[in-house]
């Protein structure tokens, strides 16, 4: 198991091994922020400013892994960064197009889901969208 | 395009990660120029003609 993770890691190229070790800190701060924040929902005696300050909290960690995974977009090779951009055009297609039918449907009276629900699936749909298409361009050139 | 990169490796004796650090790209990267799945940008295929002290008309052939 160790040798096969060994042989994963020297099959990554040096650029995305260093954003992988660039983004285990930002990784590890936004899960603890997020514990913290849904710790703080269930507290009534926390001040407003405090609140939001939690809420907000882990999108700065959120930022701190973007700006690694642009560091990685300007570093790696010309394949990679075409597979990138490429997944990320992809994914932001389908998210674009999941938002407007989400939007018309609750326009048009036909859904009834909290912001909070659609904000959510969204996110993971980006997620998830990005990492299929990441794979299956990454099978396409090897 | 087709290509002779992998003759060329292999009459120098390195293996696709060696070329991948002289040519400062992924292993993947070279794999796939080899396998003619990915044509280089004008930068990489004269560093690729450079390391080999090739032109780039005799390393990479069109395929029309």
């Amino acid at each position: 198991m160790t040798g096969l993770f060994a042989r994963y890691c020297q099959s990554l190229s040096p650029a995305l091994r260093r954003y992988y070790r660039a983004s285990l800190w930002p990784s590890l701060l936004f899960l603890g922020l997020a514990a913290l924040h849904e710790w703080a929902t269930h507290q009534a005696g926390l001040v407003l400013p405090l609140r939001i300050a939690i809420a907000l909290a882990p999108v700065l960690a959120m930022a701190w892994m973007f700006a690694a995974y642009l560091r990685f977009l300007r570093d790696c090779d010309e394949l990679e960064r075409r597979i990138e951009l490429g997944a990320l055009a992809w994914a932001a297609g389908i998210v674009l197009h999941a938002a407007m039918a989400a939007l018309f449907l609750l326009d048009a009276g036909l859904a009834d889901w909290s912001g909070r629900h659609v904000a959510a699936s969204l996110g993971l749909l980006l997620v998830v969208s990005y990492a299929l298409i990441r794979g299956w361009l990454h099978r396409r050139y090897a | 395009m087709n290509n002779r990169m992998r003759e060329l490796r292999e009459a120098q004796g390195w293996s696709q990660g060696e070329l991948a650090e002289r040519l400062e790209v992924s292993r993947q990267t070279v794999n796939a120029l080899e396998t003619g799945k990915y044509d280089p940008s004008l930068p990489l295929a004269f560093r690729i003609a450079r390391l080999f002290g090739q032109s780039i008309e005799t390393l990479f052939i069109p395929e029309d």
